[in-house]
């Protein structure tokens, strides 16, 4: 079982939803702002790598310029030796970026032209050098300048850095500008150096993200950028580009000299972005930025707002769990009262509702059931005392009847009155006198309460008549007469009367629509008595009873009944019917005595409904004569 | 039980079905009631389906004939079975009420 509260299951259901439009928001968050800062940075570096590129090209540009406007004056002086060397000698002297000068002849054929030496012009320590290269150094300056490649395209070049044969200390790159006469031929070549030094620093400074790395790439042998202490970040940097052909593909795009470009690089954590572009005189530069660095604040912002956001839910599944507490506090108290009032405590306190909400309606129903089940309960306890009170009163009467009935029986005879309810509308009367036996049998139409007053009525009136010695049609007829007044309520009553004479055994008898006797006469089979059915007592005044008689003989003997058992139910709803009352009247012996006889009878009824509900009264008298 | 009441021109047919005791005579008494205040004064109840009645029954049929005697009509029993009619026989309720 989920032991978990309503307010708990609630925050979590709460959290459970914020968080997971948190995180989603979070994981958009992240991938829109990281694709936002990456292009922004992709921008920002390719901005920075033109300014650099002009930055670069500057001096490039002097150095041109220079060459050229010298090379111009060189051609159309065809000066003297002393000159040329003066000139280059000026040159250094006065360039700040020209530090070294040279002028080199070369014949048709693409060979050096000894006749006419070359000029070599240094600037260094404040002071110019001139120098006088062998053949070997020739040669080797030569492949420095590429000069063959000059001869061949007859225009000028850069060449990749080398270093000076001469006493300079630094590397230099060379602007090499090939001087042609009018047959198209080559016939000499004005070189100018200058120092790398300022190219390379401004290279090396050239970072917009740590671990970001500028490369200047002269020719494929020839880069600059990577200094050898970064040898961590070369491998890097190779490594970026050896995990598929991206190097390669830089190369490429820079060859075909298109403008600001850039690509993406590397594999798996290790991935960066590389813009390049190149210089006016081919050479190329290239940023890489490791995604890594670029998207480096931008993470670390991502993780704070993770960790604020999870300190957030926290924060809210507390206060959810709280306030939920406290607005469903009233619930936990109405169950603590609801228990109290089933335990019997209906006067249990209500908790105190300020609220003007759904609480509010469930504690004023909850008061209001608190008010009806109290109430009707005070209701109950009242007809509970009531009932009590006619109980006691029903007892009374019950003792009352059943003390109208004599119990103290003449010899021959016995009678017995079971009312379906506390009191009963059967009767049985009997009186010795002298030689006379009176008895008699009745039946009032009804049970309960109603018919007990008109049996006592009815019981008073036969036994006031009895003493009379009046003949019994005269009897009756006065009964009859005396119910039927004022009986606007249509009771009725079935009346059987007889005086049964003990010497001479003449029975007279008189019937006002009762169940018809049993005779059982001495070895005889035993049948219901004829009589005239006349009519119940109490319908109609003055109507004509008869009496009849009969002549019985000695041992006969007689059962009286109501209908309460010839029309007693099993569960099936059969009667006892006349034929089984014979039957069980028949085995009754003649030496039985009356009350055994009327036991047995009693007995074989019960036994017959088998537990079925009595629905009306049953009354048994036998007599023997 | 099932009390059918059809009238047609002055008189009223009633068929009961079932038995009149205990627990269904006061329907019989609500529907002998609403007959007895009616102005057609002639009924004609066909027992041919009643299987029972108790004293009770009795005497709301008494009732129904006091009824139809004052508005001088006549109240007709038929086709009762013999259990029944034997009720009937033995209170003598079968001297003052028409049965046929």
């Amino acid at each position: 079982m989920n032991k978990r509260s309503f307010s708990s299951s609630l925050s979590w259901r709460i959290i459970g939803i914020v968080s997971t439009i948190f995180f989603i928001a979070m994981v958009v968050i992240a991938i829109v702002s990281h694709q936002i800062i990456a292009d922004e940075a992709t921008r920002s570096t390719q901005h920075i790598l033109h300014g650099t590129i002009s930055e670069l090209e500057k001096p490039l540009n002097t150095v041109e310029v220079t060459t050229k406007s010298i090379a111009a004056y060189i051609s159309t002086l065809q000066a003297q030796p002393k000159v040329l060397q003066a000139i280059s000698d000026r040159t250094v002297e006065v360039s700040e970026l020209i530090n070294g000068f040279a002028i080199l002849f070369v014949l048709p054929d693409g060979s050096i032209d000894t006749l006419r030496p070359a000029i070599f012009s240094s600037y260094v320590n404040d002071s110019v050098h001139e120098f006088h290269p062998d053949s070997q150094q020739l040669q080797l300056l030569a492949a420095s300048w590429n000069l063959e490649h000059i001869l061949k395209t007859k225009m000028a070049s850069w060449t990749a850095p080398y270093r000076p044969l001469d006493s300079r200390s630094s590397r230099i790159v060379s602007y090499c500008y090939p001087l042609v006469d009018a047959k198209l031929n080559v016939y000499a070549v004005v070189i100018s150096d200058m120092f790398i030094d300022q190219i390379e620093s401004t290279v090396e400074g050239l970072r917009p993200y740590d671990n970001s790395i500028a490369t200047l790439i002269f020719n494929k042998d020839n880069i600059i950028g990577i200094k050898s202490s970064d040898s961590d970040l070369i491998n890097r940097y190779k490594h970026s580009f050896s995990g598929n052909s991206s190097f390669q593909e830089v190369v490429e795009d820079l060859k075909s000299n298109k403008d600001s470009l850039h690509r993406r690089v590397g594999k798996g954590r290790e991935i960066a972005f590389v813009v390049y572009g190149p210089l006016h005189n081919g050479w190329k530069l290239s940023i890489t930025c490791p995604y890594k660095e670029v998207l480096r604040r931008s993470t670390q912002m991502h993780i704070a707002l993770l960790i604020i956001g999870i300190f957030g839910l926290t924060i809210i599944f507390f206060v959810c769990r709280h306030v939920i507490r406290r607005m469903t506090r009233p619930i936990t108290e109405l169950s603590v009262s609801a228990l109290n009032m089933a335990k019997g405590n209906f006067k249990a306190k209500l908790p105190e509702i300020k609220s003007q909400d759904e609480m509010r309606r469930l504690h004023d129903s909850f008061f209001y059931m608190q008010n009806s089940i109290t109430d009707y309960i005070d209701q109950l306890k009242t007809t509970k005392n009531e009932n009590e009170r006619m109980e006691s009163e029903l007892n009374v009467a019950r003792k009352i009847q059943s003390g109208m009935l004599s119990t103290e029986f003449p010899p021959h005879l016995h009678a017995m009155v079971s009312p379906a309810r506390e009191v009963g509308g059967d009767l049985y009367d009997f009186i010795l006198k002298g030689d006379c036996l009176h008895f008699a049998v009745g039946d009032v139409s009804g049970k309960g309460v109603p018919a007990s007053i008109m049996m006592a009525i009815t019981r008073a009136t036969l036994h006031f008549m009895a003493g009379l010695g009046l003949p019994l049609h005269e009897s009756i007829g006065k009964i009859n007469n005396s119910v039927a007044d004022g009986n606007s309520n249509d009771m009725f009553v079935t009346l059987f009367i007889a005086r049964i004479d003990l010497k001479t055994l003449r029975m007279d008898f008189c019937n006002a629509g009762h169940n018809p006797l049993v005779v059982v006469p001495p070895d005889g089979k035993p049948y219901f008595l004829k009589a005239k059915s006349n009519l119940a007592v109490g319908l109609f005044e003055n109507f004509p009873y008869e009496t009849e008689s009969i002549d019985l003989q000695p041992g006969t003997r007689l059962v009286a009944y109501t209908d309460g058992v010839t029309e007693a139910e099993n569960a099936a709803m059969e009667q006892y019917g006349n034929e089984r009352l014979l039957e069980e009247v028949g085995k009754m012996g003649h030496d039985m005595d009356n009350k055994t006889a009327v036991d047995q009878l009693y007995r074989s009824v019960l036994d017959f409904t088998n537990g079925n509900p009595q629905n009306d009264d049953i009354t048994i008298i036998s007599l023997t004569v | 039980m099932d009390i059918k009441i059809t009238k047609e021109d002055n008189k009223t047919f009633v068929a009961i079905d079932g038995r009149i005791d205990t627990t269904t005579v006061n329907q019989f008494q609500e529907a002998a009631n609403e007959l007895m205040g009616d102005e057609h004064p002639d009924i004609d109840i066909d027992c041919t389906a009643l299987s029972y009645t108790s004293s009770q029954g009795l005497r709301t049929f008494l009732m129904l004939q006091k009824s139809v005697m004052k508005h001088g009509g006549k109240l007709v029993l038929r086709n009762m079975n013999p259990q029944v009619k034997e009720v009937f026989d033995i209170t003598g309720f079968s001297n003052i009420i028409t049965i046929i």
